[in-house]
């Protein structure tokens, strides 16, 4: 894997050394109180290094206009912006912005027709992990300009603007915590639910290990987001996938690339039965 | 006072007909593709131009979902759809997939670009980007405060549609595929398999873990939404039954017009909340517009899901000289029971039953097989689609 296609989500300020060991140095920073789902975000003044911001809330009306001035008077090493909030390409516009916009909402870029759409309007678009490889494969065969592919991610099942854990929590006296695994009693699916004010996300609990071959010309970058692992974990990650070397484990799953989901009811019948 | 609207789901057909009739403007429903209700019945497009020439004539309108996530194999046939839903004549669809709205452009179709809820607008930035592609109404996204529709409005004037009642989605709609992983159902497909109904373990304690949100009732803030700009008031439910569907649309059709007219009194908006609340199977309550939810506004343990029967019978037919009202049967009712008729062209009235009889007119004691046409001596006139239900509140008691 060649280094310079990936990009990293910075879940701790040492972690860039990390990354820069293993040759990386492209890295997407949560930007505080523009993130959720991240236990660590960073303000603007904190990052010193090249990177781009990261900002994956639907965005009510304060924290839109509260983003105006910030991003009016970003520093130059913020190279652009991940954003999930189609409000971020109204203001980039209107601010006459010289940045990167890079799309990632995360469960909508599903086929190459919208992807050409909006990629009028901006410079890339991570492509959904909601599909399968076959998909992807098409929607790289047909677009207008470089993807970006969820290569190594905890995966987000859910996103909501209430802070679940702390409701609960308060309707019980419990102790009050912001990442909390969860068990479907059911199917026995785990999720970890990540909260902060701006809401809560429910990861499934498996990390997505997309390593797979694609044309490389298609992809602007391969997209590693090692949210909740250990700088130990990251390191051997990082050095596993540069090399070449990673294998599937445990902790991980292919996700939907192999795995086609139905909805309507008679495929749902067929599939019961 | 702009253009206000009451918009109702259908299901199918009969609840597109009973919605119009009971005052609803305007009616939304999905087709047999690309809608987010993939179980619903959903119309074809032969029904489709049946409901548009039905609310036509009326002089009410027609809203067909567009809105499902589209996969490649999606895309199959989007712009004949498209082209046969322009020539039935439907006034809008709604839509939140580029695509969607970029194949009506270019197919030059008439109706208009309704922005779904599943695109999450929260701001005047993202409402702007919409606009400019030719959307002319957007559903906003069901967390909007009151500060993000008042913005947005003055904004953009665009028209705002807004959920006032029904089911809460625990997510931000669309950013939720627990479905997916959960029974591998697609819920940006309409597959959605409700999963934030579950439970959960958690190393929290043993109680078990629940996300899910009460129902949605914005009876107490409909006028100052209509001050603010809201332009339609949009009901959840295209899978709940006639009653739910009847009761729902004829108390905001009262509120609106009262207050429209400035004579809504506050007995009038604490009768309207008790119907509804007692018409649902779940509580309800207003959520985003002034504050975030807490857990006040979810459910846990020991939810309140009441099935109640209500819902006693539907009007078949009223005969003026014999004064009898022929009932389609739906729940259990018997003489002495005391019970009330409402619609849409009748003041609401109860009565004691004193006198029950079949179809052939032999007197019953009770009617108790659901369907059955049982007949009653009614002296105030009645119509076809009328509804019977179980007295249970009385207005004079809320003066």
């Amino acid at each position: 894997m060649n280094p310079n296609k990936c990009l990293v989500t910075i879940t701790n300020l040492e972690q860039i050394a990390i990354c820069k060991k293993a040759s990386i140095t492209n890295f997407l920073f949560p930007l505080k109180d523009y993130c959720v789902g991240y236990p660590t975000t960073f303000e603007i003044e904190e990052i010193k290094e090249e990177g781009y911001l990261y900002l994956n809330r639907i965005l009510d009306t304060e924290s839109y206009e509260n983003l105006r001035p910030l991003l009016k008077n970003l520093p130059s090493h913020i190279k652009g912006l991940v954003f999930e909030d189609f409000g971020v390409i109204t203001l980039a516009n209107e601010l006459n912005l010289n940045l990167e916009l890079i799309l990632y909402q995360t469960h909508f870029a599903t086929n190459h027709q919208s992807i050409n759409e909006n990629l009028a309007f901006v410079d890339s678009i991570v492509i959904s992990t909601d599909i399968t490889k076959k998909e992807i494969d098409e929607i790289l065969k047909h677009t207008k300009k470089p993807l970006v592919y969820v290569l190594y991610s905890l995966i987000p099942a859910m996103y909501s603007r209430r802070t679940l854990l702390s409701n609960f929590e308060k309707e019980f006296n419990l102790e009050s915590k912001n990442t909390v695994k969860l068990e479907e009693k059911i199917s026995k699916n785990a999720f970890i639910a990540i909260e902060n004010e701006y809401g809560t996300v429910l990861y499934h609990d498996k990390y997505l290990n997309g390593i797979d071959t694609f044309d490389d010309a298609k992809i602007k970058f391969y997209f590693i987001n090692p949210v909740l692992m250990s700088n130990e974990e990251i390191d051997e990650l990082l050095n596993s996938i540069i090399n070449g070397t990673k294998k599937m484990t445990e902790k991980e799953s292919r996700g939907f690339l192999d795995q086609e989901t139905i909805y309507r009811l008679k495929e749902v019948c067929r599939a019961e039965n | 006072m702009p253009k206000i609207e009451v918009l109702s789901p259908a299901g199918d057909f009969e609840k597109l007909k009973i919605a119009l009739l009971y005052g609803a403007d305007a009616v939304y429903f999905g087709g047999q593709q690309f809608s987010l209700r993939a179980n619903a019945k959903n119309f074809s497009l032969e029904e489709i131009k049946q409901a548009t020439h039905f609310a036509h004539q009326l002089g009410k309108r027609v809203y067909v979902t567009v809105n499902i996530v589209f996969h490649e194999s999606d895309l199959q046939g989007l712009k004949e759809y498209l082209k046969a839903l322009d020539e039935i004549g439907i006034d809008a669809i709604i839509a939140s997939d580029i695509v969607v709205l970029r194949a009506s452009k270019e197919i030059n179709a008439q109706y208009e670009l309704h922005l779904s809820t599943q695109s999450s607008v929260l701001n005047v930035g993202a409402a702007k980007f919409y606009q400019n592609l030719g959307v002319t109404r957007i559903v906003l996204a069901r967390e909007a405060g009151k500060e993000d529709i008042k913005k947005i409005k003055e904004a953009t004037g665009l028209e705002l549609e807004c959920f006032i009642h029904g089911a809460m989605c625990t997510s931000i709609s669309g950013r939720c595929v627990l479905s997916n992983y959960c029974t591998n159902r697609d819920a940006n497909r309409g597959g959605c398999a409700q999963i934030c109904r579950w439970m959960f373990d958690t190393e929290l304690s043993d109680t078990p873990f629940s996300m899910t949100s009460k129902d949605l009732n914005m009876i107490p803030y409909i006028k100052e939404m209509i001050d603010i700009g809201v332009n339609s008031f949009k009901v959840e439910g295209r899978m709940r039954g006639i009653y739910y569907i009847a009761t729902v649309i004829l108390t905001y059709r009262h509120l609106v017009d009262k207050i429209k007219n400035n004579t809504l009194t506050e007995s009038e908006v604490h009768y309207s909340l008790d119907i509804l609340n007692r018409c649902a199977n779940r509580e309800s309550t207003p959520q985003f517009f002034e504050k975030l939810p807490t857990n006040k506004e979810q459910y846990y343990l020991g939810r309140d899901e009441v099935s109640n029967q209500d819902f006693l019978g539907l009007v078949k037919s009223y005969d003026p000289e014999k004064k009898l009202v022929m009932i389609e049967e739906r729940n259990i009712f018997r003489l002495g029971d005391t019970v009330e008729f409402f619609g849409p062209k009748v003041e609401t009235f109860s009565l004691t039953l004193s006198k029950i009889y079949d179809e052939e007119g032999n007197p019953l004691e009770v009617a108790n097989h659901p369907g059955m046409l049982v007949q009653i001596p009614v002296s105030k006139e009645l119509h076809e689609f009328d509804m019977m239900r179980l007295k249970v509140f009385d207005k004079q008691d809320y003066v």
